[in-house]
């Protein structure tokens, strides 16, 4: 019954389908939870501090479910792949968020090259020049209810890279940005 | 009396029902031979009219050379010239490309000084109103009819006209080969020589009739083609090889030295002679025509030949003599001097021959970007491959190496001798190309991979016909929709990737969607 079954144009057929679909897989748009939506911009001139004034050439915006964009020694997320210019371009992160328990949060913040992160409007750090992926820690305590942060970045030439992830300071997990947790969501 | 019209309405009945059955039979007869006819023909002309309709949609574009067409039209211009010049290539391809131009150039408003003074051309070289269809004229047309080869050569060997037709779709379908061959590139006009020699070779075998030494020298010709527009021709030396197994097969069988030695001093010459001969008369035109010399522009010409040059003699056979030594001297060292593979380098556009199978790695020959409202937008010229074709055609060698393992290792009765033997021919070429290709030290790229490919789609379509033997014979409905959904797929991947091939615009999204393989090194703008 099975060796009737499995002939030789059966095979071809699930073979076929196989191929079908991959095809489809690759040539469907990846697609990720609309949760950050980032502004890229070029720069035309090359950038050295991320508070620099900005000469913009081009602009794209892209919808990211978390800021883990670290893949390879890139500006690159894992389903979405690169997203950044190669070189010299600013990334600006706006997004409310929910703080259900009060407390001290850590957020970490890991960057090649340089950021600025505030939160409500009050910096809380930053790095304003170029380096490889390092992170800073950046202490805040925060009471429940609706904030809002703001994470800027920017990559001048070479490797790049962003990761944001937070942190209860009551508690030993850490999450993604993005992540939501009984402690914050976005 | 009464009896009188009777008989007369039944002989009526019985003359027409004799005729009309004649007639039917007659028309029938016809019907058959017109269906066999348009079947014969209408194949190769629904081929002919997809290979054009893929090859000429946006002749003449992008508006500006890319890869080596700076090279060839510099070269090609130089013939139309009279300009004495040297290359790394036989000049046949160089020749057309001339040719070509003056037939149906449309460049003679523009001054093409430079092309003369210069081996390659920069873009600042060349007016921005230069036309581009005469020089890649050749590659273009010739590349298209090749199909009807492609199509012959497997129907021929299978006997199948829809098989033929389903598999000839491959080489009409692909992007890597219509990216690089609708250039002014020589592999598509060195693809139509070779493609016409196998043609000619299965046809030779497939006749039925006895081997003889013109047909020897008969494929000796094409080779000498082949091998006048790029040296990568000579794999096809193994035609030859392999039409003197098949004819003095017996004597191989039966050990018969005598015979054999007394065939291969015939055949050889038979053979080999043309191919020269072909060869010596396409370098003898080219010195011939090379009455100029620029200035700083010698090539390392020996003083002898030089001097010929500026005494008018270039047709004479003593400046035949030594302008074909210092044009080989001249290849040779060119040779020597190209650097190996550098995969560190950042920039290489070269790659290892065994990437080349599964598309590894492409080359971006052209891209202009543009931003419209904020976003960039790019025409990419690349040499990137149908996936569905190039993995298809390397499963096909797989189970053709199998296949054969599974008769002279495991000693397997092979179920259709004739296809079995044809499928070794096959995947014989393709080895064969593949090992001497990796004995070259210099750096290669991946369009050397196009003539291996073609033995391998060939291939292909023959361990096809012999692992659906029975439902070919059979007529099976499910093999024929699985080989029909296979031709739909390399048709659509083919449309998918054509962005790529034709230099359509594409925002930076739309181009990832096509970044199918990380090993392929595709690179956004």
């Amino acid at each position: 019954m099975i060796n009737n079954f499995f002939n030789k144009n059966v095979i071809f057929s699930i073979v076929l389908l196989a191929v079908v679909g991959a095809i489809v897989n690759k040539v469907t748009p990846p697609y990720v939870p609309h949760v950050f939506n980032m502004t890229i911009s070029k720069n035309k001139t090359s950038i050295a501090d991320i508070y620099q004034s900005r000469d913009i050439a081009a602009t794209k915006t892209v919808w990211i479910d978390r800021i883990d964009l670290t893949e390879k020694n890139r500006f690159r997320h894992p389903k979405l792949g690169d997203l950044g210019f190669g070189t010299d371009f600013f990334v600006d992160i706006e997004a409310p968020f929910t703080v259900k328990v009060e407390g001290s949060y850590v957020f970490y913040i890991g960057s090649d090259d340089g950021f600025s992160f505030s939160v409500d409007g009050k910096k809380i750090c930053d790095w304003t020049r170029d380096r490889p992926l390092t992170t800073d820690s950046c202490h805040i305590r925060l009471k429940p209810g609706e904030h809002s942060f703001k994470l800027s970045y920017f990559q001048g030439f070479g490797n790049s890279g962003l990761i944001m992830s937070y942190a209860n300071t009551s508690s030993d997990s850490q999450y993604l940005a993005g992540q939501d947790s009984k402690f914050i969501s976005f | 009396m009464s009896k009188k019209p009777q008989h007369f309405l039944a002989s009526v009945y019985q003359y027409l029902l004799k005729n009309l059955a004649s007639v039917y039979q007659h028309l029938l007869k016809n019907l058959v031979s017109v269906y066999q006819y348009l079947l014969k023909n209408i194949y190769p002309l629904i081929l002919l009219v997809c290979s054009f309709a893929i090859y000429f949609t946006y002749y003449g574009s992008p508006k500006a050379m890319f890869w080596d067409e700076n090279y060839h039209i510099a070269s090609a211009q130089k013939h139309i010239d009279g300009v004495m010049y040297m290359e790394p290539h036989p000049p046949l391809g160089k020749m057309l490309m001339a040719l070509a131009e003056v037939a149906f150039g449309d460049n003679k408003h523009i001054d093409k000084q430079k092309f003369d003074s210069t081996d390659y051309l920069k873009g600042d070289d060349v007016s921005p109103e230069m036309n581009y269809t005469g020089f890649r004229w050749p590659s273009v047309v010739l590349m298209a009819i090749s199909v009807l080869f492609f199509y012959g050569i497997i129907r021929r060997i299978t006997k199948q006209p829809l098989i033929a037709l389903a598999f000839s779709s491959l080489i009409i379908f692909d992007n890597a080969l219509v990216v690089h061959t609708r250039a002014a590139h020589l592999d598509g006009i060195q693809l139509f020589f070779m493609l016409a020699e196998i043609y000619c070779f299965v046809r030779l075998l497939t006749s039925g009739k006895p081997i003889l030494l013109r047909h020897y020298a008969l494929l000796g010709v094409l080779i000498g083609f082949a091998i006048s527009v790029k040296a990568t021709g000579a794999i096809e030396f193994l035609l030859l090889a392999m039409l003197f197994l098949v004819d003095q097969w017996q004597n191989i069988k039966h050990f018969d030295p005598l015979a054999l030695a007394k065939r291969l001093l015939l055949s050889v010459p038979a053979g080999v002679a043309p191919a020269a001969l072909i060869f010596l008369s396409v370098f003898y035109i080219h010195i011939g025509m090379g009455t100029k010399v620029m200035p700083d522009r010698t090539y390392k010409a020996s003083p002898q030949y030089l001097e010929a040059i500026r005494a008018g003699n270039t047709w004479s056979l003593s400046t035949f003599t030594i302008g074909l030594a210092d044009n080989l001297r001249y290849m040779s060292e060119y040779a020597d001097g190209v650097p190996r593979l550098d995969e560190c380098k950042p920039d290489e556009n070269g790659s290892f021959a065994l990437d080349w199978i599964l598309g590894k790695k492409s080359i971006n020959y052209r891209r202009d970007s543009n931003t419209i409202d904020g976003q960039v937008i790019t025409r990419y010229i690349t040499i990137v491959v149908n996936p569905v074709v190039w993995f298809s055609a390397f499963v096909g060698i797989l189970f053709s190496l199998g296949l054969i393992m599974s008769k002279f290792v495991y000693g397997q009765q092979e179920k259709d001798t004739p296809l079995f033997y044809w499928i070794c021919a096959f995947t014989s070429l393709y080895v064969a190309y593949m090992l001497a290709i990796l004995q070259i030290e210099r750096v290669m790229y991946i369009y050397h991979y196009l003539i291996p490919l073609v033995f391998a789609l060939i291939n292909l379509a023959l361990i096809f016909s012999y692992v659906y033997r029975e439902e070919i014979l059979q007529n099976n409905r499910h093999m024929w929709i699985n080989l029909g959904i296979f031709v739909a797929l390399v048709i659509a991947v083919f449309a998918f990737f054509s962005p790529l091939t034709y230099g359509l615009p594409l925002n930076e999204e739309q181009f990832e969607l096509r970044n199918w393989f990380a090993f392929w090194k595709l690179q956004v703008a």
